[in-house]
């Protein structure tokens, strides 16, 4: 897509190491980033019943490797869930800003991806003008199975970053 | 020629005879030929030499009590344990990581943990922060080399001090959680740190205590001692007092979920090891399944009759490590299982069964076997 060469292309061109190696090395990276999946779930509203299935027996997410997660620092990816207020978004950058490096970003519902029924509320952002979303996830509340086929939405991106090298910078 | 390579490596070989970690009596013997071999000159004749005669110690320390056995174990230990907790939930678990059966899952795991980066607080401690986690899987280890996989497959052969200095290595353990916690200078990983350290004191004198009276009852605190004497009756059976309150001490100092008061994920959030990211974190997961392994092999070892078992392959070698290892699975099972059945313990609810319950009924338990010894048991 860009022009422009990420960090760690530089570092391997420093240190000459060939790029076929390069490449290996993102691709098994990616595989892992991709079937591991470590959410933090920030659950502020009423889509949390239909989250809670994704993790019970009828809709297990574990399958695709994600394992909710109580602790942010090794966590991946943040699920906001439900609507966002202007005093929760703090501590969505709050949580964000303490993430490790490969974090992703879903917003779970109409609220957090378009202020949903809430729309002329004076209280209520979108979850893009706090932090940079990945997957949007519509529907209130949205199925169970919408928030698996998006989980698997961010696992298809996560596998593509790799040929663009959009997450390397 | 002279080559100065051989000639340390020889050297080596000589001191240690005397330091007798490995068991070789002949080394002396192999390390003066190579100290007169040594005067002409080939390297790879004296590596394959070396490698021939020190083939035992080399495969003890790299796969089966070293570390491809502890590595493996921790790995298919995990794997193992979120597929059960899985089909107890009516769940599938990882599925589709891997060809079957999400297999694969754990290597995704470990390698996403590797890729991550590492945070370090700007409160924190570097030194030490950096340091405890590698410290940390070091510990557990070092108790495993002293277990017996076969009457002559043991990696650190101590004799008569086997038993002491298995507790000695194993009550250091504490000292890191508290050191983790204080260098990552954060309320909850310090809380996490002195509860962790509260738990293993309160777990340890009972475990000491049933130590000591199989000790007596064996009449030796040689680990292999102990197993020989369980040929024809297993421990567990005339103390199960003693194998019981072993058993809540196993939980307890491995701190799986029954007692898993120092990682509470309601109270504090990951205990001692919420400022742990990226790899750091992994190592201590690791850490938390190798002090596992390391206690679920001297239980097996003082009261699941040790490696004993029918001769199976018509090699006493192999036979012996499948019964440690088929035992060390079911073992293993059961305290996962374990998990899906109970709830978590409060703090000073798990204190009080350490000090008020466990300790006087390990007592009760030593007074037991020293009531069997006088009437003449076992013979
Ligand atoms: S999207 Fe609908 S269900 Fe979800 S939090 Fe908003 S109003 Fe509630």
């Amino acid at each position: 897509m860009t022009e422009e060469t990420t960090i760690k292309e530089r570092i391997f061109e420093r240190y000459h190491i060939p790029m076929p190696i390069y490449n290996v090395v993102e691709y098994v990276a990616a595989w892992a980033r991709k079937f591991s999946i470590w959410p933090i779930h920030l659950v502020t509203g009423c889509c949390s019943p239909e989250f809670m299935q994704v993790s019970g027996s009828r809709f297990d997410m574990e399958r695709l490797g994600i394992l909710p997660f109580a602790s942010v620092r090794q966590c991946d990816c943040i699920m906001i869930v439900g609507v966002l207020s202007r005093k929760m978004a703090e501590r969505v950058k709050y949580l964000y800003d303490q993430m490790g490096e490969p974090k992703y970003v879903v917003s779970v519902g109409a609220c957090p991806t378009g202020m949903g029924p809430f729309f002329d509320s004076y209280s209520i952002v979108r979850a893009d003008e706090v932090v940079p979303v990945d997957v949007y996830i519509p529907g209130c509340p949205p199925r169970p199975e919408a928030i698996i086929h998006g989980m698997m939405k961010l696992q298809e991106k996560i596998r593509k970053e790799v040929k663009i090298g959009a997450r390397s910078r | 020629m002279m080559n100065p390579y051989s000639l340390i490596l020889s050297l080596f070989m000589l001191l240690e005879t005397k330091v007798s970690i490995l068991p070789s009596a002949s080394l002396v013997q192999t390390g003066i030929s190579h100290l007169k071999a040594s005067l002409n000159f080939s390297p790879l004749d004296f590596i394959w030499s070396f490698l021939t005669v020190n083939a035992k110690p080399l495969i003890q320390i790299l796969v089966i009590p070293g570390l491809a056995f502890i590595l493996v174990f921790a790995i298919i230990a995990v794997w193992f344990e979120r597929k059960f907790l899985a089909r107890a939930m009516l769940r599938v678990g990882p599925y589709y990581c891997g060809r079957k059966a999400g297999v694969l899952q754990l290597f995704a795991d470990f390698l996403k943990l590797f890729f991550k980066e590492i945070i370090i607080p700007v409160d924190a401690e570097r030194i030490l922060f950096l340091l405890m986690p590698i410290l940390l899987p070091t510990i557990p280890s070092l108790t495993i080399i002293l277990i017996p996989f076969a009457s002559d497959w043991i990696l650190f052969r101590a004799g008569s001090l086997s038993l002491p200095i298995f507790f000695a290595i194993a009550g250091l353990a504490p000292l890191i959680p508290i050191f983790s916690g204080w260098a990552s200078n954060n309320k909850y990983t310090i809380i996490g740190g002195f509860r962790a350290a509260f738990l293993y004191i309160s777990a340890e004198i009972p475990l000491v205590i049933c130590a000591a009276a199989v000790a007596i009852m064996a009449g030796s605190f040689d680990l292999v001692g102990i197993v020989e004497r369980q040929k024809n009756i297993w421990f567990a059976i005339p103390q199960i007092l003693g194998f019981l309150i072993f058993f809540i001490g196993l939980i307890i100092e491995a701190e799986r979920t029954p007692f898993d008061v120092p990682t509470a994920e309601v109270e504090l959030v990951l205990g001692w090891r919420t400022e742990y990211s990226g790899i750091l974190f992994g190592f201590t997961m690791m850490a938390e399944y190798c002090n596992f392994l390391g206690w679920s092999l001297l239980l097996i070892t003082l009261y699941l009759g040790g490696y004993n078992g029918p001769d199976l392959f018509g090699n006493s070698l192999y036979s012996s490590m499948f019964w440690i290892l088929m035992k060390l699975a079911i073992l293993v099972s059961i305290v996962i299982l374990l998990r899906t059945v109970f709830p978590r313990f409060r703090m000073d609810q798990t204190l009080r069964l350490g000090w008020h319950y466990l300790t006087p009924l390990s007592v009760l338990n030593l007074f037991i076997v020293l009531a069997l010894k006088t009437w003449g048991y076992p013979l």
